[in-house]
């Protein structure tokens, strides 16, 4: 998947775990989960500005691009 | 929206005890029937006579009366399998969601379930006509062809819901791909 999704990365500098910023975010912990992993169709805006003003941050922080091959089912 | 949805199962809810209803009245009917031709078994072939009107041969065989029965027992039973299937589909979407894979298959299997009964419909004034006309002297034998709004409306609606069911599978893959979304 050529986009990488590095919540993670940015939970762990904010300190935050994933159980709390799904709360403060309003999406589930299960959907939260797999966002981190990459396993998403794609995000909304609103979860992504959401989620930048939890853990106030720009989406660059959260999504990098690497040039690779695409899955079929375009997750 | 969530109550929109919650209202939608409520009413496939409704639905279903509305087929569980009209199932019963079918099963009723048929038992009423059994019943009549316990007492009079010539009375099946009298009600085809009628209902058709058909020339009525001198005296009802035993197998002719066995070959009406079977043949309006298959009916009743057709008919009875497109009502089950249907209730199937509508008690799908009541205990789940409304767009799923699994009530669009039942919703086209009813359709499949109706059209198969309207066929079979279509295909009964002959079918019967041929049975009672076994009775008939030869060179007396006959068949009966019609096809009556009755039919047409039967397989016009029965079309209609596998369209539907085929509607609701595509409408699930939607929503499924909607659900990967964040």
């Amino acid at each position: 998947m050529p986009v990488i999704v590095n919540l993670d990365v940015m939970l762990a500098r904010r300190k935050m775990r994933s159980k709390e910023l799904a709360a403060k975010i309003g999406i589930t912990e299960q959907n939260l989960s797999l966002l981190k992993s990459g396993k998403v169709r794609g995000v909304r805006f609103s979860t992504l500005a959401r989620i930048c003003a939890e853990l106030e941050c720009q989406p660059g922080d959260l999504l990098e691009y690497q040039p690779g091959p695409e899955e079929e089912d375009g997750t | 929206m969530e109550t929109a949805r919650e209202r939608a199962r409520l009413l496939s809810r409704r639905m279903e005890k509305l087929i569980l209803v009209l199932m019963a009245i079918l099963g009723l009917f048929v038992l009423y029937g059994l019943v009549l031709a316990w007492s009079d078994p010539t009375w099946i072939g009298t009600f085809v006579i009628e209902r058709l009107a058909l020339p009525k041969p001198p005296q009802f065989s035993t197998s002719t009366m066995l070959l009406l029965a079977a043949a309006f027992l298959a009916q009743a039973g057709l008919l009875g399998w497109a009502l089950q299937t249907l209730r199937a589909a509508f008690r799908e979407i009541g205990l789940h969601d409304i767009v799923g894979a699994e009530s669009a298959r039942l919703m086209r299997l009813s359709g499949v379930a109706f059209l198969t009964n309207a066929i079979a419909m279509a295909l009964a004034p002959p079918l019967v006509s041929l049975i009672v006309s076994l009775d008939m002297p030869a060179g007396q034998r006959f068949l009966a062809i019609s096809f009556g709004t009755h039919e047409l409306l039967a397989l016009i609606l029965s079309g209609i819901l596998i369209v539907f069911g085929h509607l609701l599978a595509v409408a699930a893959e939607v929503d499924d791909d909607n659900k990967r979304f964040v």
